[in-house]
Parts: structure tokens; C-alpha cells; sequence
């Protein structure tokens, strides 16, 4: 059964409904997790794998599809005429076992291509690697090339494994040129549990005919569900004999790099292939309450999950005698619930970047990682003490909700959606698509959020300022003060934690005020048209946090280059700038101020009568934010913003405005723009006042010529000029200009 | 049950770590790298290195030894990503064999050091992109391992030892790192019966000391300021290196195996010449590119379009002695396969070249450097190989022509690159050197930089202004040379839908407005010509001021680009490629404006680096503004560099004074 979504101009989604029927909850026995998989449960499972394993499609013997004297014959693409390859299919079948791609490339022009006529691969311990090729010429001429033809070296000094490098030679204009390769992992490893992600389309590579078949494992143990988004044509079949449901789409254009871009699933077709366990097994440790473990099916489908996530806190956020003495040391003098919540925050986040600055010792890891049955107070250890021992990302988040529990506060956990991942869909019934956690905490009345498992990016240059206003990647999460979530979990909806309900929340972006950037400047332009003066730059929420991390994971003694690089040179052009101070890198519950001078030669245009320059200097650097006329995927911001600018900028003496029109405001809810201008003449003083709101975050391509029309508006006002002329009349006049006060 | 459990928990988790962790005493030079005090040293840098030290010993004139002895202090804030590859060595198998390889990490908190052997350092292939692959092989620090025993601000210390056939390869040692070195130090010890002869890139390295061993020389710096940091565009830092080996005593003004370049040429002409080998089916490609082409220049730029479009570049050398890096596939491969690196294809056109009963040699450059091969120096230390063929009075006065002692004019082209044609030499090789690779008459020539009159940009924009400030404008775009192999290849690699996106973000950089634009491109090889031809349309382009008046700055299109200013502290130059534009714009004035005023005409000058004319006119109802740029090409001291930048910002400043339009 099939349905269409179409909501709020976000992705389509297409989406294959369960295929299997509803699925079943039972919790672990008190005695351990292990006992939760019944000796017949784990007979079924290896008969499953046994039926799997000798599905006539996985044991036929692989042979070439033929190529037809059309397909020889081309010159051109179908799908992108301009393309100098296309995939004219490419077949996918993935089971747990084993892994095939067959891939046909018509390569037209090969200097072009040549990355697509070669592979690379490795065996693992895990699996055997096997890959042929074939080249079909214009002429008919074919050749197959195998593991002989492939160039092969050792992979870790001392170990049998191999790399393996299979060029196909020969390749001329308008070859055909194709690879199958089996990946045989041999048996079932861990479990098939997970989300698979199958991007449909290629950069730079358009697809004509795309199939993606999946085995779907034993039914009994596990819901297996495959969702198509971005894909309107693509079409699912469920082969219900073969257990196999098949993918398949045509004519996908090659995926195309355009600026401001959410996560791949926004806008690619994409196959989200998920294995979830029908029998949730709950870790060790028996809960602090009676919880039944039979599920009202009318509770909905996620029940199940809020049910576990709640039994797990249960089990392991509770709270110990050392911690309730924790709780009140940390909260001790504390006037309000506000400032005791604060507190128990930064004192888990502080521990969590500690840990988190260690790196894993893998080695280690495994030994440790099999006691899971930690209390609070061994996490307390853990974090701070005994490097051989590792704990996860959960137990930080456990801890805080044990301490926050023992200072009297009202608690739930919430999983989670990633917005880097994959966005929500209630209908995608899995765990898999509600990786984060996070804590609800009322304080004063008012739920808030506590994220305490967040740390600065590892490393220099994994952050960067497109153009200073707007981060656009940002590769681990800063760290997040308490009320607050990290970016990628907001604005969309989160799942509480409880026995036997479903309970979704809002969880809305935060308030564009959250994320200010206060800008205040006070300049002087002398009559050369140089521009000299100091500023501050004060960045609160997503922004500073963004900013944070790029100087936090810096040395001190590289942060003002670091800030100067980053964050400011590319606003001001050819200005000589200077970091003056920084302050609020380490506390994320306060503003990152920097404040710098800046020295602007030939900022003004000057002619023999008059003087042209910006008010706006800290958008004179600007380019327009959206120059392609079209769009093809989303608009994703990352946040929503707030802007507030305030500065003044003296003119030399001597001029008088010629023209004073002020630029156009464009003052709106979703998006808000006002800037005025005023001039006291009296003081030479041009005054500049300008606030700018940005309250989306989605934007769908439809949109796009909407959205361009405001920002191109918007950078017009932003880089208006002012005309200022030569006046006998003009106040100061008889002050030289301060060029030729350096001279004197 | 459950004590039992733990118990053995323990145990495995106790045998692991003391297996992993024997505890030992630091070194000696450990201790003394350690008593080093860089706290009052402000270069920033995700680390410091406390000791960079390398000591090369020669077993003899062919054979080295290398200890290599490197120590870090870790900042607070150093991740595994931000330590790069230190603690590492790269090396080749079957030509270099690593000896030893011990660490120490030195907890901040003064625990004693935990050592680390080789058996704990990871060993694996260097990992390229997919068209490089050789028996280059890395052992590695286990950085995750060591970081989470070191923690933070704490010292890591290690030591390779490693056996080479240096054989025609000098040992070398770079002082200047990423990162900001305390100090470091090159031994070169000699062979028995030979002496070590020597070069440095800087006289800032200073001369040698005598060093611990009968002969050697020992080379020593401290507080190095680290490569990187704010460097202008165009930017090549001295490397601070010195290369060594060694000579006879006995013969000295004979015995150096390279005591020239053409010396070095004939070495390496013995490992390439015999591959040249003319197969029939070599003789027999050659036969078919060139039928029906009586011209010696059309036959060769047949062959040399053939080798540059249809093998694609992948890099095998896989052969296990110190010369593979020099020593290409057999011609017939390369054909049979269609792929091959620079030497690969330059062999092949060299063939193809004979075959035909033409000629051709094969030239060794350093691409992307032009400072790499100092003149005085002989010696192998090149990373990209060209072709040079036989000049004629038919080769155009404009192409890239070297003259070499012995062998006379020779055309220079590059087969690796897929577009620049042949009589342009791209950008990356000019103006360093090459080493003509001939058994009897090699040299060392200079590479051609492209001259202004063979690297050129022609703009033509015509421009319809309304009296609302709309505007309309038509763009010619001419490229000749190298620039235009670029911009072809830009366009090209973008494809229709991002070269169209690219060029809308290059106008909107001075046309915020700019709309509709539609764009057509031709280009011709033999001419190395790129012609590109858009317009579009922008409203309220020309600011009004009140009600009767426009302004309007004539440079419609990208001007003079910015010059970054020279910050760094680091020695070196600024390579600038040459820079040679005419542009003529016209604007069409609105019905009932006229000319209030012209921005001042503007000419400059620097003798023989850079010379501009900007002129405004008005020719009956146009408004036409002319602008010519000619930069030479050249390599830039800093004062030199800050000469022209100051200038170019003058230029700037020029383009930018608007015209002022005012209604009758």
C-alpha cells in the first residue's frame, strides 16, 4: 500500500506502509539480555538465514546482461545530454550475507571519466571482495577483466588482507564499460538491525534505470521496512515468495551542489532501508518500577520505543547516594530551579568534554564495553578517573538525569530526529530514525531541554562561516548551553519517554532572537576615502555556538588569527583588521563578543567634487547570497536568526550630503528587513540602523524565486550608497582633511 | 559465577595493558628536548615541536641510514585530526626498509613515559585518490592510542631508523614544518672515503658544524615560525632544506656521480631511452593519426592530442627500485591500456613522435613550483615530466620555446594536460626549470613564463542604460593561451547548468541584479582560443541620486582583483602569472541624459613588471571607457610584491569612480 504525503513544501515522500504485520514488544528477562532471544527464536533465525542463503536469485551464477547496438551506438546521454558518463543502470541487491552492485557506464568522453573505470577495494576479515569488469568498445569488441587483471598490494603490514586496484584499460570515446562486484560477508554478523541509506542518484553522473532489490530477513524476529523519499516515479515491488522488495527508478538527474543544502535525504532519491528487532531487549538491570511489558496496540507504534527508552532510564539514571549528595553540593545556594538546572548542565557537559576530548582506545573499549551494568556512580568514575574504561555518550545524559532528578526536578527523557540524517516521518516506525537524546527539565513551570552530551569540534578547519552570518557545515555539535538543543534536533518533533504511551512533542527551532548577532561600530572616513574605526561583534545561540567551536578547538595563542581568518576578514575586503579582545569562548551560557579595529583604505570612492561610499560597512564586503536564477533542491538554514546593527560613521569635514535617499526596508513576519538612516550634520555623523529576521529554516524550491527577489532586495539596501559633495558651506570645512593633518 | 566473570574481565583488561604499555625511562634526548622552554614563544600551531632532528648516514655513496628523532608538546586543544601525519614515515618497499621505530608519550602529569615498539605502529599502503598506485607504504604512530595515554599539554617522542638505496637521491632535511619548530637539526655523516658535499635552499640555515662522527657536518636551527600562516596568494615559502651526499676523496673532481646536470640527464636517460621502445603498434597509431597530414606541425599536434585526450592519467609504478619514480611503461602499454602517469604519457608521445620519424624528449620539471630546482644543484629532485620537440621556422613566434645548448629550439608540451593544446604550456610549468633528458646532450634549460602578447584577455561589453538605472549589457570575452586552456577547462568540467551558475555568481559580484542571462562559448584549439559571449540585464543598476541625476561606475564587469597583503614572517616568494587584459566598454546613455562627469583618466607604471591605462571618452551618445592591464609574469620579493599590490589597489581605486549622468 502506497500514500502520498506532500506537507509544508518539504521533501516528497513516497512510502512503502509495513510490510509485516504489527510489531510484537517483549522486555529482557531480569536475568540479562541474552535470555531475551528464545533457543527457538535463534533456530528460526538461523533457518531464516539458511532460506536466505540459498535463494535461487543470491546462488545464480552472475552473467552479463547483453548490450544492445543502440546502446554502443550513443553518443550522447539521455537523461543530461552535456554528461560525459552515464549510468544506464545500475542494480543493487543486498541481503545480510551479501552485498552486489552491477553498474553499465557509457562513458562518453573517458579524460573526463576516468575515476569511473577503475575500483578500488580491500578484503576484510569480515568479507570476501570480488569484482569483475567488462569493456564493450563502440565496435562490439568486448573484454572482461577479473581478480588476475587487478593490481594488488598488502594492506596491513603482516596481514593476508589485499588491496586490490582494477583499472579498466582500453576505454575509448563512447565505450561501454561496466563492474560487478559481490561483497560475501559469508554469514549474518551482528544482526541485520539498522538503517540502511541508499543514495539513487551520483554527482556529476546522471542514472537512467536504477534497481535496488533488498532480502528482507526472518519476519518473526524483525520489521523490515523500505521507504523511497524524493523519488515520485520511483516504483516498489514486494516479491513476497523471494522475500525481496525492489526499488526502481529511472531518469535521475546527477545530483547538483547548490549553496545552502540540508542533508542529502532532503533532496536526493534516496532508499531508506530499515531492520528493526520485533523484540526490543532492554539492557540488564531491573527497572524502578512495575512496568508492563504488554503494549495496548492503540497506543500507536512508537509506544513501544517510549517504553523501552523509558524502562532503560529507569534502570540506569537512578539516582545514587553519591550522586543526591552531588546533586546538592552542585545546587547548593542555587535562588532558583532556573540557576540549580543550569548548574547540574554545565557540570555534566563540562565532564562530558573532558571525556570526549580522550580519544577512543579501542583496544580497550571492547573489554570494558561488555559490563554494561553501570551505575551513576560508576560513570562519575569512568569520566573522571581510570582511562582503560569507557562509557558512551548515553551514560553522560543518564547522569544528568540522575542529578537533576536528585535536585528535585521534574524530568522525562525525549529521543530525538536528526535533521542531518533523515527528516521525521511518523509513518518510519524505527528507532533508527530518533538517534538523539536529550532531557526535559521543568524549571519554574516551563519544560526546557538539556543536551549535556555536546563538545567542540575536533581539530581546526572542521567548521566554516560561509559568510560569516550563516554557518554551513559544521561537523560535530558545539557545545549547547541549558534550554537549548543542538540545531540538528530542532524543529521537528521528539518522542518522550514513557511506560506504554506514544508522545510526541513539538520540539520548534528556537526564536530567531536566541541567535543574535549584535553588530556596533563606530567609524571615521577621512577624505582619501579610508575608513578607520573599531566594532564589536556580539553572537548569542546557534551562531556563537558555531563560532565557539571554530576558536575553541584552537590554541589560545591562534584564536584572535583564528577569529580575524574565519570570522571577519571576509566581511571587510582589503581592510587591515585587528582583534582587539574575544570573550565567551569557554561559557556557552554567554554571548561571544570579539571586538576588533578595522583600517579600510579607499573604502569611500572619491571624485574631483565628491565622495561616494556605504553607511553599511559591515555589509559592504557582501555578495549576493542567492546569484543562480534557479533552484533545484531545498533551501536549508540551519537556524533561525536575528540581526540588530548599530553604528555611525563620521565624514571628513568639508562635505555636504548631495543625495540623502535612504535604501528601502522590507519589514515582514517570516522575513524582516529595516534599515534607516540619519545624519547630524552638526557632528558629521551618518547614523545606521538596521535589524534583519530570518524565521525560516525550510524553503522549498518552488520558493526559491521568492526568497532570491527578498535577499537580492535586501543586498541592494545593504550596499546603498551615499553621495556626499565638496561644500564651501559645509560644517568643519575649515578643517583640513585628516590625509593632509598627517602631512602637517 | 559472576565474581568468576569479573575476575577474568580484569585479568584480559590487566594483561592488554601491560602488554600495550611497557613502562620505561625517557632517553637522553627525550630528557634534553623536554628541558626545552617554549612558553614564552607565541607561534601559534595545533602543536610544537620541541625536536625535529634527522641524521643521515651513508654506508656508502649509494646507501644511507637515516635516524630520524622528533619531539611534540601537545596543546590543550590538539585532536588526531590536527597532528596531520607527524609520527610518521613514509616509505617504499623493496627500496627502503624501516629498522626501528620506538615512541614515548610523556604524560603532562609527569607519569613516567609509556614506550611503544613496532610492532604497535600501524603499517599501511599510503592511500592517494584513485589514480595513484604505487608501493609508497606509511608506518604510523597509533595517534588514538597515544593521545588517550599522553592526554593533553603532555610530550610525545619518537624515533625511525631506516635503510635506503639512495642511489641517484641526495638526503635531505626540511627545517620549516606547519607547525612551530623549537629546534632542529641535519647530520650528514660520509661514507668511508668520501666527503659530504652539500646545499641549502636559505643562507638563513647558516653553515655547517662538524658533527659527532669523523666527517659529518651538522646543521642547526632554532625557532622556526611555521609555513601557513597569512601567506598571500601565489605564495612559495623557502623550505628551509639542505640536500647532501657525498663524494670521493680519492677523485674529487670526477667521482660525483652528479657533478652536473647533464651528468644527471644521461643517468636518467639510461633508465627512460630504453623504454622508448617503438612496438608495431605503436608505428602503427602513429601511421593512422598522421594520415592525410602533410604538415610537420599538424602531424604533431595530432599525436599530441591523441596522447593528452585519450589516456587518462593513472599512476602505477609499482617496480621495486629507487629509479621507478623515473622509469615509465613501455610506449605499447601505455597505448594498449589508455591510461599512464606524466612520465607515461610523455614516453608515449615520444614514441609516437619517432615513429613517425619526428623527434622528441622527454622533460623533467617541478610542477606547481617554479623555485624547486635550484640551478646550482644537480640533482634528482623533480615531480612531473613534459615533451620538447624539434623547432622549425613554422613554430609561431608565441609558442613555449626553450633553446637548449646541444639540441637547439625545442617546442615544450605538456601531454598530462587534458585541454592546454599544443604551443601553450600550462600555467603550473612555467618559469621554473627543466632537465632535458638525453644521454649525450641533456641540460637544464629555464621553462618559458607566457608572454602578455600570447596570454591574453579581450572584453568587449556594450551596455543600453535606461534612465531608471536598468541596464542592458552584451560581453565579449576573448582568451588566448594558457588562460583560455584554463577558462575551457573550467567550463567544460562544470558543464552547462554550473558553468551557467558560475558565470551568474561572477556578475553578480558587480552586478547584484544581474538577470536573464544567456551565454554561448566556442573554443579553438590551434588557436588556443576561448571565446565566451553572455548578457543579461539588471534593474536599477546605476544608483540615482535625486531625481535628475545617475551614477554609474563603467567597470560592469570585474575589475583588478585584490591583492592580500605579505603578513607572513615566513622567507620566500610570490609566483604571479601573467596578466593582460583590454577591455572597451560602451555605455549607451538614457534618452535626454548627458555626461555631468568623468571620472579622471588614470595610466601607471612599474618599469617592466606592470603597466594600466584607464580611459574615459564620449563618443556621441556613448560613454566609452577603456582599460589596459599588462602584468608581466614573475616571481616576487616581498618589497617588490608590495610595490605592485600597492599599485594594483590604485588601479582598483581607478575603476571604481563612477560617472555621474544628469538628465537636460
Amino acid at each position: 500500500m502506497r500514500r502520498l504525503l506532500i506537507d509544508r513544501g518539504e521533501p516528497r515522500f513516497f512510502f512503502l506502509k509495513r510490510l509485516t504485520p504489527e510489531p510484537l514488544l517483549s522486555f529482557a528477562d531480569p536475568d540479562g539480555p541474552r535470555s531475551a532471544m528464545k533457543s527457538s527464536t535463534r533456530l528460526l533465525l538461523f533457518g531464516g538465514m539458511l532460506v536466505s542463503l540459498a535463494s535461487p536469485a543470491l546462488l545464480a551464477r552472475f552473467e552479463w546482461k547483453p548490450v544492445s547496438p543502440e546502446e554502443r551506438a550513443e553518443t550522447h546521454g539521455q537523461v543530461e545530454p552535456d554528461a560525459a558518463a552515464e549510468l544506464l543502470f545500475w542494480e543493487i541487491e543486498e541481503s545480510d550475507e551479501r552485498t552486489t552492485e552491477y553498474t553499465r557506464y557509457k562513458i562518453y568522453e573517458p579524460e573526463k571519466t576516468a575515476d569511473l573505470t577503475r575500483i578500488t577495494y580491500s578484503d576484510s576479515m569480515l568479507a570476501d571482495v570480488e569484482v569483475r569488469a567488462r569493456l564493450v568498445l563502440p565496435d562490439g569488441t568486448e573484454r572482461e577483466f577479473g581478480e588476475d587483471d587487478a593490481r594488488t598490494r598488502e594492506q596491513t603490514k603482516g596481514s593476508s588482507a589485499k588491496e586490490r586496484l582494477l583499472a579498466v584499460p582500453g576505454v575509448v570515446p563512447n565505450s561501454i564499460v561496466e563492474f560487478w562486484r559481490e561483497i560475501d560477508r559469508g554469514q549474518p554478523g551482528p544482526g541485520p538491525e539498522g538503517l540502511h541509506n541508499v543514495i539513487l542518484q551520483r554527482e556529476n553522473v546522471p542514472v537512467r534505470q536504477v534497481r535496488a532489490c533488498f532480502h528482507f530477513p526472518n519476519e518473526r524476529m524483525y520489521d523490515f521496512q523500505v521507504f523511497v523519499i524524493n523519488a515520485p516515479d520511483a516504483k516498489l515491488e514486494k516479491d513476497a515468495r523471494e522475500k525481496t522488495i525492489t526499488v526502481t527508478a529511472s531518469r535521475l538527474p546527477a545530483l547538483l551542489t547548490e549553496p545552502f543544502l540540508g542533508a542529502q535525504t532532503d533532496y536526493a532519491a534516496t532508499v531508506l532501508a530499515v531492520t528493526t528487532r520485533r523484540t526490543l531487549q532492554i539492557g540488564a538491570g531491573a527497572p524502578g518500577e512495575n512496568v508492563s511489558t504488554k503494549i495496548d496496540p492503540d497506543a500507536g507504534p512508537w509506544a513501544a520505543f517510549a517504553t523501552a527508552a523509558y524502562i532503560q532510564r529507569k534502570a540506569l539514571a537512578a539516582p545514587t547516594k553519591r550522586v543526591i549528595e552531588l546533586a546538592a553540593k552542585l545546587c547548593e545556594g542555587a535562588p532558583n530551579e532556573l540557576e540549580k538546572a543550569r548548574r547540574i548542565h554545565r557540570y555534566v557537559q563540562t565532564l562530558y568534554r573532558a571525556f570526549s576530548a580522550k580519544p577512543m582506545d579501542m583496544q580497550r573499549v571492547r573489554v570494558v564495553n561488555a559490563t554494561r551494568e553501570r551505575t551513576l556512580d560508576e560513570v562519575l568514575d569512568f569520566a573522571t578517573g581510570y582511562q582503560g574504561h569507557r562509557i558512551m555518550d548515553s551514560d553522560f545524559v543518564w547522569l544528568a538525569a540522575g542529578l537533576y532528578e536528585a535536585a528535585g526536578l521534574e524530568t522525562s527523557t525525549v529521543l530525538l530526529p536528526d535533521r542531518r540524517q533523515t527528516r521525521f516521518n511518523p509513518d518510519f516506525v524505527s528507532m533508527y530514525f530518533l538517534p538523539g537524546m536529550a532531557i526535559r527539565v521543568k524549571v519554574d513551570g516551563e519544560w526546557r531541554f538539556s543536551y549535556p552530551t555536546s563538545a567542540p569540534p575536533p581539530g581546526r578547519g572542521f567548521i566554516w562561516l560561509e559568510t560569516g552570518w550563516f554557518a554551513h557545515f559544521i561537523g560535530t555539535i558545539p557545545v549547547v548551553p541549558f534550554g537549548m538543543l543542538p540545531w540538528n534536533y530542532e524543529g521537528q518533533k521528539a518522542l518522550v519517554a514513557q511506560a506504554g504511551k506514544q508522545e510526541f512533542i513539538d520540539v520548534p527551532p528556537s526564536a530567531a532572537s536566541d541567535s543574535l548577532i549584535a553588530l556596533m561600530g563606530a567609524f571615521q572616513l577621512d577624505a582619501s576615502g579610508a575608513l578607520t574605526g573599531r566594532a564589536r561583534r556580539r553572537l548569542t545561540g546557534h551562531v556563537a555556538m558555531s563560532a565557539r567551536g571554530s576558536l575553541a578547538s584552537v590554541p589560545e595563542a591562534d584564536r584572535d588569527r583564528i577569529a580575524r581568518v574565519r570570522l571577519l576578514e571576509g566581511q571587510f575586503p582589503g581592510a587591515e583588521v585587528n582583534v582587539e579582545g574575544i570573550t565567551g569562548i569557554e561559557d556557552p551560557e554567554q554571548p561571544l563578543e570579539i571586538t576588533f579595529s578595522l583600517t579600510w583604505p579607499s573604502y569611500a570612492v572619491v571624485t574631483r567634487d565628491r565622495i561616494v561610499f556605504q553607511p553599511d560597512v559591515f555589509h559592504a564586503g557582501d555578495k549576493p547570497l542567492f546569484p543562480s536564477p534557479t533552484r533545484r533542491h531545498p533551501v536549508s538554514f540551519l537556524w533561525r536568526r536575528q540581526e540588530v546593527m548599530r553604528m555611525g560613521i563620521q565624514l571628513p569635514p568639508g562635505f555636504a550630503p548631495e543625495s540623502l535617499e535612504a535604501p528601502q526596508s522590507f519589514p515582514g513576519k517570516a522575513l524582516g528587513y529595516e534599515i534607516k538612516y540619519s545624519y547630524d550634520a552638526k557632528r558629521r555623523l551618518v547614523v545606521v540602523n538596521r535589524d534583519l529576521s530570518s524565521d525560516v529554516i525550510d524553503i522549498p524550491a518552488s520558493a526559491y524565486p521568492t526568497l532570491k527577489a527578498w535577499y537580492d532586495a535586501v543586498h541592494v539596501s545593504d550596499t546603498h550608497e551615499l553621495v556626499f559633495v565638496r561644500s564651501e558651506s559645509a560644517p568643519g570645512n575649515t578643517t583640513p582633511p585628516a590625509s593632509e593633518r598627517a602631512e602637517q | 559465577m559472576k565474581f568468576l566473570k569479573a575476575l577474568l574481565r580484569v585479568g584480559v583488561v590487566t594483561l592488554l595493558t601491560a602488554a600495550v604499555t611497557a613502562r620505561a625511562g625517557n632517553p637522553p634526548w627525550v630528557q634534553a628536548a623536554l628541558s626545552t622552554d617554549v612558553s614564552d614563544w607565541k607561534e601559534a600551531g595545533a602543536f610544537v615541536w620541541l625536536l625535529d632532528s634527522e641524521s643521515a648516514q651513508f654506508e656508502t655513496p649509494n646507501r644511507t641510514r637515516t635516524l630520524v628523532r622528533q619531539v611534540v608538546r601537545l596543546h590543550g586543544t590538539s585532536r588526531p585530526s590536527a597532528l596531520g601525519s607527524i609520527g610518521s614515515i613514509t616509505y617504499t618497499t623493496g627500496i627502503e626498509r624501516i629498522v626501528g621505530a620506538h615512541a614515548w608519550c610523556i604524560p603532562a602529569d609527569g607519569k613516567k613515559a609509556i614506550t611503544y615498539s613496532r610492532g604497535e605502529f600501524s603499517d599501511a599502503p599510503v592511500r592517494t585518490i584513485n589514480d595513484v598506485w604505487t608501493n609508497r607504504r606509511q608506518i604510523s604512530l597509533p595517534w588514538n592510542r597515544v593521545l588517550s595515554d599522553v592526554v593533553f599539554e603532555g610530550v610525545v617522542a619518537w624515533e625511525f631508523e631506516v635503510e635506503a638505496d639512495s642511489s641517484i637521491f641526495d638526503a635531505s632535511h626540511r627545517f620549516l614544518r606547519d607547525e612551530p619548530v623549537a629546534f632542529g637539526n641535519f647530520e650528514v655523516v660520509p661514507a668511508p672515503g668520501t666527503h659530504v658535499v652539500w646545499h641549502a635552499t636559505d643562507s638563513s640555515i647558516g653553515q655547517p658544524v662538524g658533527g659527532g662522527k669523523p666527517g659529518s657536518l651538522l646543521w642547526q636551527m632554532r625557532r622556526i615560525t611555521p609555513a601557513g600562516l597569512d601567506e598571500p596568494e601565489g605564495f612559495i615559502h623557502d623550505r628551509l632544506e639542505v640536500a647532501a651526499r657525498c663524494e670521493s676523496d680519492a677523485n674529487e673532481l670526477t667521482a660525483s656521480r652528479l657533478e652536473s646536470w647533464k651528468t644527471l640527464s644521461s643517468l636518467i636517460a639510461d633508465v627512460i631511452e630504453p623504454r622508448v621502445e617503438i612496438t608495431g603498434d605503436v608505428a602503427a597509431k602513429a601511421a593512422n593519426l598522421t594520415a592525410g597530414r602533410p604538415a610537420r606541425w599538424d602531424r604533431v599536434r595530432a599525436l599530441s592530442e591523441f596522447v593528452q585526450r585519450d589516456i587518462t592519467y593513472l599512476s602505477l609504478s609499482l617496480d621495486r627500485t629507487s629509479l621507478a619514480g623515473y622509469r615509465p611503461h613501455l610506449p605499447g602499454e601505455t597505448l594498449r591500456d589508455r591510461y599512464g602517469d606524466c612520465k607515461d604519457k610523455a614516453s608515449l608521445l615520444v614514441g609516437l613522435l619517432r615513429a613517425c620519424g619526428d623527434n622528441g624528449f622527454v622533460v623533467l620539471a617541478f610542477a606547481g613550483n617554479p623555485c624547486a630546482v635550484p640551478a646550482d644543484w644537480p640533482s634528482a629532485c623533480f615531480n612531473h615530466a613534459i615533451v620538447a620537440i624539434p623547432a622549425d621556422d613554422a613554430v609561431p613566434a608565441d609558442w613555449p620555446v626553450v633553446v637548449a645548448p646541444d639540441l637547439g629550439r625545442l617546442v615544450l608540451f605538456d601531454p598530462t594536460d587534458s585541454v592546454a593544446p599544443l604551443g601553450v604550456l600550462p600555467q603550473s610549468d612555467q618559469a621554473g626549470r627543466g632537465l632535458i633528458v638525453h644521454r649525450d646532450a641533456g641540460s637544464l634549460v629555464q621553462l618559458p613564463s607566457e608572454s602578455a602578447d600570447s596570454f591574453h584577455l579581450d572584453r568587449r561589453v556594450a551596455v543600453t542604460l535606461d534612465s531608471f538605472g536598468g541596464l542592458r549589457a552584451s560581453v565579449e570575452e576573448t582568451r588566448d593561451g594558457a588562460g583560455a586552456a584554463d577558462s575551457f577547462s573550467d567550463r567544460t568540467s562544470l558543464r552547462d547548468q554550473r558553468f551557467g551558475d558560475a558565470l551568474q555568481t561572477r556578475i553578480v559580484g558587480s552586478v547584484p541584479l544581474a538577470k536573464d542571462l544567456r551565454w554561448f562559448d566556442s573554443w579553438q584549439p590551434e588557436a588556443a582560443r576561448h571565446l565566451l559571449k553572455f548578457d543579461f540585464a539588471a534593474e536599477r543598476h546605476a544608483r540615482s541620486m535625486g531625481r535628475d541625476r545617475l551614477l554609474i561606475s563603467p567597470q560592469i564587469i570585474e575589475g583588478t582583483p585584490r591583492f592580500d597583503r605579505w603578513k607572513t614572517t615566513v622567507k620566500g616568494t610570490v609566483w604571479l602569472p601573467v596578466t593582460s587584459e583590454h577591455e572597451v566598454v560602451r555605455i549607451s546613455l538614457p534618452d535626454g541624459f548627458v555626461i555631468d562627469e568623468v571620472p579622471e583618466n588614470f595610466a601607471g607604471e612599474i618599469a617592466g613588471t606592470v603597466r594600466c591605462k584607464l580611459e574615459y571618452r564620449i563618443e556621441g551618445s556613448e560613454f566609452v571607457y577603456e582599460r589596459i592591464l599588462v602584468q608581466n609574469a614573475g616571481l616576487f620579493e616581498k618589497a617588490g610584491y608590495e610595490s605592485l599590490r600597492a599599485f594594483m589597489q590604485k588601479l582598483g581605486d581607478a575603476e571604481r569612480r563612477p560617472a555621474i549622468l544628469r538628465r537636460r
